[in-house]
């Protein structure tokens, strides 16, 4: 059974330090791996409005406008034999329209 | 008596349902391997072609070598990979580069009518289209291209030669490399390849570019709609690409596969016996991809064999009871071409052959204690990413004429 969740954390920091502290194994030579075979997508910063850009007649690509990023770090699990966010998970869910900028293949938001 | 006749469990890529592997031996329920993975995926089938695979179904890959499909498949064990270019094959939504495009132009590597023709609308360099899409220090970029009047195909993070690579189509090679990128290139059927552009460097560009060219340069005269034809653009943040992610709108990720849990103390022997395998990593990566016998449940009784943490070498683990691990590494040529190996483990010795010949025989303190599973992991943790021909395990140790007939 797996569980599709999107996550917005307010930095990088925070959303490692979730990460880090969810099961993991350990090895001999102290080698760590998260228990569980669940997938963990860290999308970062997302682009909440895109760039715009021209290509100049001397073939140059040229950044007009910037895009635009967010301040919160997003990440995206596919949890595997949950039915719900692990403990301490839960107050960073997020909903989006439709997938949003991310989704598993063959599977919808 | 065939040397088969010894085998307590023979993994031969062939039947498979969602959630399991069939082993051919043992017959049983029990001796199968387990399945997982959280999405589909993609494989080559049959007959050359690009199709999507089930969740939790594993894929059995059928190689293409110099672009003609073999008979027997591989089973293709991958790592999670998001593809990042949020549109794999509609192009309508790149910006141009003083380039034309045609949707649905001709068949794709899936056999659709879905690929799209590119060709210049104006002479001069470095014609395409590309997408501005967040870029990555090591990252690799492909596209499933195809001659239609034009001979080469550019590919890379800008329409700027600091930022790409060219690939002659018709010579079948790397025409021209930028400082810090590396290109390949793969024979698929009915003319197409796959061809790949992987970078180490923090001064790429948010471009990913796409572009036809008439030679190594990156220069292109206009000849009325003579391009190539573009599908399946991917792009991911690791050093080598992997299989196909179709992606329409949003960023895709493709779940690890998970294989494990096959046999029962039944088939394995705990003072001796042989691990055979015939395999090909992905990448020459430095990631330990391991392949084990345990107790089932930990790591303190274990056989274990696959790719080092360094680069082509073999990492062979034997331990028995929580005591000291008997590790032994040794070099080969090549990990992502198949090799043939077999790890013989008895009283106080432990033998590697590699491809015909004995790699080393080295001592070791002790056999491992209630081995009851074999895994395409190590208990979780380093799984082994590859393509696998073969896995047998014998429950008895083959004589050294054996292992050399068996390696060869």
């Amino acid at each position: 059974m797996e569980l599709f969740k999107k996550y917005e954390f307010d930095s990088q920091e925070q959303a490692e330090s979730k990460i880090a502290a969810l099961p993991h194994n350990t090895d001999d030579e102290g080698n760590e791996w998260l228990i569980g075979n669940h997938t963990i997508v860290k999308l970062g910063h997302i682009v909440t409005q895109e760039g715009v850009y021209e290509h100049t007649e001397d073939g140059d690509i040229v950044e007009v406008t910037p895009p635009v990023y967010a301040d919160k770090y997003s990440v995206d699990v596919l949890w595997r034999g949950l039915d719900s966010s692990p403990y301490g998970w839960t107050s960073y869910e997020i909903t989006v329209e439709g997938n949003g900028v991310h989704t598993f293949l063959g599977r919808n938001f | 008596m065939s040397i088969y006749d010894k085998a307590g469990v023979v993994q031969i890529p062939s039947g498979y349902s969602a959630g399991t592997l069939y082993n051919v031996l043992p017959n049983t329920a029990d001796g199968d391997f387990d399945f997982t993975r959280g999405s589909s995926a993609t494989r080559v089938n049959k007959d050359g072609l690009i199709e999507s695979v089930a969740t939790n179904t594993p894929r059995l890959d059928y190689p293409l070598i110099d672009g003609v499909v073999q008979d027997c498949p591989a089973l293709l064990l991958e790592p999670s990979r998001t593809n990042n270019m949020s549109h794999s094959e509609d192009f309508s939504v790149y910006a141009s580069a003083a380039a034309s495009r045609t949707a649905n132009a001709g068949t794709s590597p899936t056999g659709e009518n879905n690929a799209t023709l590119i060709h210049p609308s104006s002479s001069g360099s470095n014609r395409g289209f590309y997408k501005f899409t967040a870029t990555s220090t090591t990252a690799t970029l492909s596209c499933f291209v195809k001659r239609s009047g034009k001979n080469f195909a550019i590919l890379g993070t800008d329409n700027n030669s600091t930022y790409y690579c060219v690939f002659d189509l018709e010579n079948e090679n790397v025409a021209y490399e930028a400082t810090n990128y590396t290109g390949k290139i793969e024979k698929y059927s009915n003319g197409w390849y796959r061809i790949s552009s992987t970078y180490v460097s923090s001064t790429a560009q948010n471009y990913p570019f796409i572009g036809v060219a008439d030679n190594s340069s990156g220069s292109v005269t206009v000849d009325g709609t003579n391009g190539i034809l573009i599908f399946g653009m991917q792009y991911e943040y690791n050093s080598y690409a992997t299989s196909y992610i179709q992606t329409s709108g949003a960023a895709v990720t493709r779940s690890a596969d998970v294989c494990n849990g096959a046999g029962t103390s039944a088939e394995f022997n705990d003072s001796e016996g042989v691990l055979f395998a015939e395999i090909a990593a992905l990448a020459d990566d430095a990631s330990l991809r391991l392949i084990q016998i345990n107790d089932g449940s930990t790591v303190n009784n274990m056989v274990t064999l696959g790719y080092n943490s360094a680069s082509n070498q073999l990492l062979v683990q034997i331990r028995s009871g929580a005591g000291t691990t008997n590790a032994f590494t040794h070099n080969i040529t090549d990990v992502t071409l198949y090799n043939k190996l077999a790890l013989k483990y008895e009283q106080n010795t432990a033998t590697l052959y590699v491809n015909g010949f004995e790699a080393f025989s080295s001592s070791i303190t002790a056999t491992p204690i209630g081995l009851s599973e074999l895994d395409f992991d190590y208990n979780g943790g380093f799984p082994f990413y590859g393509k696998v021909k073969q896995l047998i395990y014998f429950n008895e140790a083959l004589t050294d004429s054996e292992l050399e007939q068996l390696t060869s």
